[in-house]
């Protein structure tokens, strides 16, 4: 999830509602409570650069609020490419943000991540529609996962790694996760995480 | 599938057959005073009354396993006497549509307004060639043309789908036709977001697709140069998705000439940008050119190079 409030909060609690943009799916602009949050403490430039992030999509989050909800999300990406045979761009919920920050010239993770089977992700995902997904041929192809048997997924438990550490060191360079780093705290001792989906 | 339901002689009453197991046998709808009443059959004589206010939206759930059909209107459609139920789930917009049943369903005449914005938002991810390929940008140009002023929300959001998916399809005789889509009529302005996407369009297309300098491309570049100078200043750039609008005239502009070999137009716009004196703005401009770069690079070293002599020349003129 994004925040995206005009004035910055430092009262945010379990019981807050804070402004968010997020790919749930589908990606939506709403308040929500929170269990976790990390600051990069932007600048104000940064923030206008992520800001630029969010209006480039919003039009295409509106037209994928249209379609189905699996429809519009992504596991993995191998690049933001489009081609013209499909121009919706995709996102899970880890990219979304991470591509917001990419837009100020922020890279939070590393490209190196910990590889993740078909196995693990059965095990990730909980929502009925996206494991469905997970064993239709057309649709893992539509969810990055088409070809080959791991990949390299970016988990929401990376991210918070990477912003649980100084606003410098976020800076200084991406965060490169290791196994077990889908928990917050960590848990090397679990390679397949129980928790939120990416 | 949408339902038109007659009602029959005076009585406010209509019933409809369906062929399908999955659906109801039959829906008999009755308007009260206050309310509308549907009763809903089974095969097997198992039936259901569901009652709903006047113009309520109302989903029904039908029997395991659960599908559900949604009625969006609940409604007195022509003068009172028809009744239109619409079932958004058993429409032909659902993700299982192929392309050429979505692309019957854009050149049908007699289509429902959503309908056609479903299927123009679905084509969106399907692959169209030859001929296909043809009657969807020939159905994008009109529809396109006829939306393009439009202030409704839910309009400028399929028309940003329609452009998106035009741009990254169009071959050069089209992009006379795209180019017309940035212009205002003297009472009516493109909408910024529609503006961004138009933008954004052209910058994709130099981006992802192999283009050839002749003049047909360099039509291209004007309306690029307008929407940039416009929103260049200070004031403008800090309001609504303005500064992506320039972030994508401007990166655009660049690959243009750098196709071509010429810098003109974008040492222009490059002055206008560093006068701004905002870094954020320079950094987001510096940050897409080499995304672009990126992309290029995989698939044409000339142009690859072009664009990067022309990006140092135009930090040499800018410093």
């Amino acid at each position: 999830m994004l925040f995206i409030g005009e004035v910055q909060r430092n009262d945010v609690t379990l019981a807050s509602s804070v402004p968010v943009s997020h790919m749930r799916p589908p990606i939506r602009d709403e308040s929500r409570t929170v269990q976790f949050c990390g600051s990069a403490a932007l600048t104000a430039p940064e923030t206008r650069m992520v800001k630029d992030f969010v209006d480039t999509q919003r039009r295409t989050v509106l037209a994928s609020k249209r379609r189905q909800q699996i429809d519009q999300y992504a596991i993995h990406q191998e690049s933001e490419d489009i081609s013209p045979d499909d121009t919706l761009p995709r996102f899970s919920c880890a990219t979304y943000v991470t591509g917001a920050y990419e837009q100020a010239a922020i890279e939070l993770i590393d490209r190196l991540i910990p590889m993740k089977t078909l196995a693990d992700l059965k095990q990730i995902y909980t929502d009925p529609q996206q494991l469905a997904a997970l064993d239709d041929p057309a649709q893992r192809i539509l969810l990055g996962i088409g070809a080959g048997s791991q990949w390299p997924i970016l988990m929401v438990g990376y991210l918070l790694h990477s912003l649980a550490r100084t606003p410098a060191q976020i800076r200084s360079a991406p965060y490169r996760p290791s196994v077990g780093d889908e928990y917050f705290p960590s848990n090397a001792s679990t390679a397949n995480p129980g928790l939120s989906s990416p | 599938m949408n339902r038109t339901l007659k009602y029959f002689s005076t009585r406010t009453r209509a019933r409809e057959k369906v062929a399908s197991n999955r659906d109801y046998t039959s829906i008999s709808v009755e308007v009260t005073g206050a309310a509308t009443r549907l009763k809903l059959a089974k095969s097997r004589n198992r039936r259901r009354v569901r009652c709903y206010a006047k113009g309520q939206c109302a989903t029904v759930i039908v029997n395991p396993p659960y599908e559900k059909i949604e009625l969006s209107a609940v409604s007195t459609v022509g003068g009172g006497d028809r009744l239109r139920l619409r079932s958004r789930r058993a429409s032909f917009t659902e993700q299982s549509a192929t392309a050429s049943e979505l692309l019957e369903q854009l050149d049908k005449y007699h289509v429902p307004q959503a309908d056609r914005r479903s299927a123009i938002v679905y084509a969106e991810s399907k692959a169209y060639s030859g001929s296909d390929l043809e009657r969807l940008l020939s159905f994008y140009e009109s529809w396109i043309e006829s939306h393009r002023f439009s202030e409704d929300d839910d309009t400028i959001t399929v028309l940003c789908s329609a452009i998106r998916k035009f741009s990254m399809n169009m071959n050069a005789d089209r992009y006379a036709t795209y180019v017309n889509w940035f212009t205002l009529s003297d009472s009516e302005r493109v909408h910024h977001d529609v503006e961004l996407e138009l933008t954004k369009g052209t910058y994709w297309h130099l981006r992802y697709l192999p283009t050839t300098p002749d003049q047909a491309l360099r039509s291209l570049q004007q309306p690029l140069i307008d929407l940039a100078s416009d929103y260049l200043k200070p004031r403008l750039m800090l309001d609504k998705n303005y500064a992506s609008i320039a972030k994508f005239a401007v990166t655009a502009c660049v690959l243009i000439d750098a196709r071509f070999g010429t810098d003109e137009a974008s040492l222009q716009l490059w002055s206008m940008k560093s006068k701004l004196s905002m870094s954020w703005f320079d950094r987001l401009v510096e940050l897409e050119v080499g995304k672009a770069l990126k992309t290029i690079g995989k698939r044409d070293a000339d142009f690859d190079r072009s664009v990067n002599e022309l990006l140092a020349n135009l930090k040499r003129e800018g410093e």
